[in-house]
């Protein structure tokens, strides 16, 4: 089980998002980076929500130079030539979202070109299955469109997935994922899941959830801002985990 | 480009970061509004849960640590802890070296009415000198020992007397620009301390930069390890999270109740915080003009404005008087003399935080375009305050009449 920080990012700052409707500066992106890093997060997902890519690219370079901890990069990303700089600038994966839905073979191009592996697909939901922020609005509450786009994609090697809960605020609305999940048949496929997480529901999540897939991961982005040691807290709120991923 | 809030007047360019909706409204003012929304019974509720386990079994013991340092939140905070959540405080005070005679006669009237413990910190006069010439000189700042001894003593002695937990008192960011909502429950940590506390600057950084500092002991100003905070659990909480934080009415509670006493200031309206700093409405105001266009009288008016005491026009209105300020030179030469600095440092300093995007006009040099622009566009509406009646609003706390002279030590007062 993976803990990811997703931080975002908007022009060169990192903010808290409340439902994808508020946001809060919180400040520096070095700062911010060099103190998971003490922390030990399994990795660190970067997305930039205003989907500037000189930012994006710029965001990176400057995280790279203070971190060893894998990064995943999304945000606008299109073509084969974003994501080769984005890799060339020290991106370990790429985060897809839109692409997927707006031109497949691209994504299967990037795949061909950089492995499955190099790849996580993103899917935003709330609690009508209607993904919509600011940004891009798509219906997917056609099951099977999206199933097909996932076994599609697996024999590239695609597998990992990324569900992240929009009506989930961190304050108020709590993240439904089990509803969510039962929908689709990802045994397959390792999952990650995230939209205000905090550790009193991290480990009800982890335990509900890790049975419909190959390797269930949890993505924490307010909650890292909020608290000394918030990775510590984080695994002390799932107890079945293995005792060494506590010490 | 620079943007303000619609609502308060807060630019954009906030040091500590402001977010401005589409709407026109900050983030500071959103998360302002909860305090007249959520459910603060609740919330004080929770605290109670909160601190219980922490309540020593013995008479002797400490519950936990409150920083104080004479002055702004240091009453209240205290007074909250030790007469509201009953707890037994251990109090940890940074010796700035910046405290005025009244400064000193707060602390120690603060120790002698609430009968506690208060364990200080005092550093060497040279050591205060060194590291301001590298802190001037790298963040045009003279508050940076202040603020990275005043964040990191707790947690060291929190460590070295096994006492858990710390308890703050306001959260600047959440009350300033709105950083984190009431509902997070943020907690202190080490990443917000050096993003805003240091302003990104370590001291690690300023001694590989300076290598003159190395002469000092600096431990006191280094974070404690994070496998030390691990092993003894320490956290940090900040009561204006769970009580509705309300600083005016507080500190006139404070003067009230235990006789904490304020001054006056010919740079803002409000006297009731920072009395205790001989520089803080002086060269240290002044300085943030200079870098961010505005200065405490901003910050001020903007609480008076999220309070609903005056409108966004009359605080603009209050602005017309201070459109050409001037230097407070007496401030200046003494801190200069203070800390031991050419008359060239200084002019050197000025000119290097001098930012020319808020101060466009060389024939008004100190005629901040931020201060323009709130008088140009929020003015002409209608006023309901002046500034006369908000320093009167302001006379409710006992004034005391104090040379802004720094003192290290001084005699005691009497009880």
């Amino acid at each position: 089980m993976r803990i990811i920080a997703t931080i975002l990012f908007i022009e060169d700052k990192v903010v808290q998002s409340y439902g994808f409707s508020s946001y809060r500066i919180i400040g520096d992106p070095t700062i911010v980076v060099k103190h998971l890093d003490s922390w030990q997060v399994d990795e660190i997902t970067v997305l930039q929500i205003d989907n500037s890519f000189s930012h994006l690219l710029s965001n990176l370079q400057l995280i790279n130079s203070v971190s060893t901890t894998p990064i995943t990069v999304g945000g606008g990303l299109s073509s084969l030539e974003m994501v080769k700089s984005v890799i060339e600038s020290g991106a370990d994966r790429v985060c897809i979202q839109s692409l997927v839905f707006a031109n497949i073979n691209e994504v299967k191009t990037i795949a061909d070109h950089f492995g499955g592996q190099s790849i996580t697909l993103k899917f935003d939901f709330c609690k009508s299955f209607l993904a919509s922020t600011s940004f891009w609005s798509l219906r997917f509450n056609n099951i099977d469109l999206v199933t097909s786009i996932l076994s599609d994609l697996k024999s590239y090697d695609v597998d990992d997935i990324f569900f992240y809960n929009t009506s989930a605020d961190g304050l108020v609305q709590v993240p439904n994922f089990t509803d969510f999940l039962l929908n689709y048949n990802l045994s397959d496929y390792s999952i990650i899941l995230g939209g205000g997480l905090n550790p009193e529901i991290a480990n009800q999540v982890f335990c509900q959830c890790r049975q419909y897939c190959k390797e269930l991961s949890l993505s924490f982005s307010n909650y890292f801002y909020q608290k000394e040691l918030a990775n510590k807290l984080i695994l002390r709120g799932i107890p079945s985990l293995p005792a060494h991923r506590l010490s | 480009m620079t943007i303000f809030c619609q609502s308060c007047g807060y630019p954009s360019t906030h040091p500590l970061g402001l977010y401005i909706n589409d709407q026109g409204v900050c983030s500071g003012c959103i998360t302002h509004d909860e305090k007249f929304t959520l459910d603060w019974s609740a919330r004080e509720a929770k605290l109670f849960e909160l601190v219980n386990p922490y309540r020593s079994k013995g008479n002797c013991s400490y519950d936990c640590i409150v920083p104080i340092n004479g002055g702004t939140d240091s009453y209240y905070t205290l007074y909250y802890v030790k007469y509201i959540l009953k707890m037994k405080p251990l109090c940890v005070a940074y010796n700035s070296l910046y405290m005025t005679r009244l400064g000193h006669r707060n602390l120690a009237n603060l120790r002698s009415k609430f009968n506690i413990d208060i364990h200080i910190h005092t550093p060497s006069l040279q050591q205060v000198r060194d590291i301001n010439r590298a802190t001037l000189y790298n963040l045009n700042s003279m508050y940076w020992h202040v603020h990275a001894g005043s964040t990191s003593l707790p947690v060291h002695i929190s460590i070295k007397y096994k006492i858990p937990l710390i308890i703050w008192g306001g959260h600047e960011a959440v009350e300033q620009v709105g950083m984190y909502s009431h509902c997070d429950n943020v907690e202190m940590s080490a990443r917000y301390r050096e993003n805003h506390h240091l302003m990104q600057t370590s001291m690690l950084l300023l001694e590989n930069q300076f290598l003159s500092l190395r002469n000092h002991n600096n431990s006191i100003y280094h974070y404690p390890d994070y496998n030390l905070i691990e092993k003894y659990s320490i956290r940090g909480i900040y009561l204006s999270n769970y009580i509705p934080w309300n600083q005016k009415i507080q500190q006139e509670l404070m003067s009230r109740k235990f006789h904490y006493r304020v001054t006056k200031y010919s740079n803002t309206f409000n006297g009731y915080e920072h009395p205790h700093c001989a520089f803080y409405n002086g060269i240290h105001d002044w300085l943030k003009y200079l870098q961010f266009g505005y200065g405490r009288l901003l910050d001020h008016l903007v609480r008076e404005i999220r309070w609903k005491r005056i409108s966004l026009s009359s605080a603009c209105f209050i602005l017309s008087d201070f459109l050409n300020p001037t230097p407070p030179l007496s401030n200046i030469r003494l801190f200069q003399e203070y800390m031991d600095l050419s008359t060239n440092s200084i002019d050197f300093l000025f000119d290097s935080a001098k930012n020319s995007v808020f101060f466009p006009s060389s024939d008004n040099p100190y005629t901040s375009s931020i201060y323009n622009y709130l008088f140009s566009n929020f003015s002409h509406l209608e006023s309901n305050i002046d500034y006369d009646d908000l320093i009167g609003s302001y006379t409710n706390a006992q004034c005391f009449s104090s040379s802004s002279k720094p003192y290290i030590f001084l005699p005691g007062f009497p009880f």
